[in-house]
């Protein structure tokens, strides 16, 4: 197959006239970073799978009206993956609310606060504590450190300016910071 | 960046390096999409209740004895006219 003709515009256009091949390839071209980006924001294969699904169940039904001069296809998938992630998130921690109250307790950042934290803990604490953040503050750092990047990058895909996406990377270490520290009295 | 930001910077890098990617994924998504666009949709499924109802009691109308039919068309005018209540 040529070049041209497996390009994503090309494919998108024929996605759009229900070409269920050219559609297919899409999937398979972009599904890794999709189901990727799903799978570290809710540590879960089931649902990573349902966003994922989700993600490109969309792109099927708008492809016909796909405008070729809007944002990259590689761009709005990012940005429709992160907005269902955030989604799932919030819904996921409603239901947690009831289950548990350790989300999201903050305790004061006094003097000399330990600078070995993470040293004091594994990988799966943080992990675990990760999923205890608040969708958007989870998925500021899953943008910036698992992807690796940029914070206005990071803040385009999020729709959010520079200095909120710091704000959101700020407080989203500090509850970490607290607790992994939490974890380890 | 502080240091102590760096520090768990890296932390949150390292963790969620950890969660590594299923190869499987995008031919799972392909037969997933592929049984979805298969399958009726929610405006299909929508038509599908809207003829089966009113089918259903059309059939048991029309099999009922002429004390029962009268019954039911009775009770179901009164249904109707009391607003479902």
């Amino acid at each position: 197959m040529d070049a041209a003709a497996d390009d994503d515009a090309t494919l998108l256009a024929r996605t759009g006239r229900g070409e269920e091949a050219a559609f297919n390839r899409l999937v398979l071209r972009h599904t890794a970073f999709v189901h990727r980006i799903a799978l570290r924001f809710t540590q879960n294969g089931a649902d990573a799978d349902e966003i994922t699904q989700s993600v490109f169940w969309t792109l099927w039904t708008q492809a016909a009206k796909w405008d070729a001069g809007r944002a990259r296809l590689r761009t709005w998938l990012y940005r429709v993956t992160v907005n269902r992630c955030i989604d799932h998130g919030r819904k996921a921690r409603r239901w947690r609310f009831f289950a548990s109250a350790e989300v999201g307790a903050v305790a004061d950042d006094g003097p000399g606060a330990d600078d070995t934290a993470i040293a004091r803990s594994d990988l799966a604490q943080v992990r675990r504590a990760i999923m205890a953040l608040p969708a958007r503050q989870r998925m500021a750092l899953l943008l910036v450190a698992g992807e690796e990047l940029s914070v206005p990058e990071a803040a385009e895909l999020m729709e959010t300016t520079p200095r909120a996406l710091e704000q959101l990377l700020v407080r989203g270490r500090k509850k970490l910071r607290e607790m992994t520290e939490r974890d380890e009295r | 960046m502080t240091g102590r930001d760096d520090e768990m910077h890296r932390a949150v890098k390292a963790a969620l390096a950890e969660i590594t990617p299923d190869p499987t994924a995008p031919e799972r998504m392909v037969a997933a999409l592929a049984k979805r666009r298969s399958g009726p949709s929610f405006g299909q499924l929508w038509w599908a209740l809207g003829a089966t109802v009113p089918g259903f009691f059309a059939a048991r109308f029309a099999v009922a004895e002429p004390p029962d039919a009268l019954d039911m068309l009775a009770s179901g005018t009164l249904f109707f006219l009391g607003g479902g209540f």
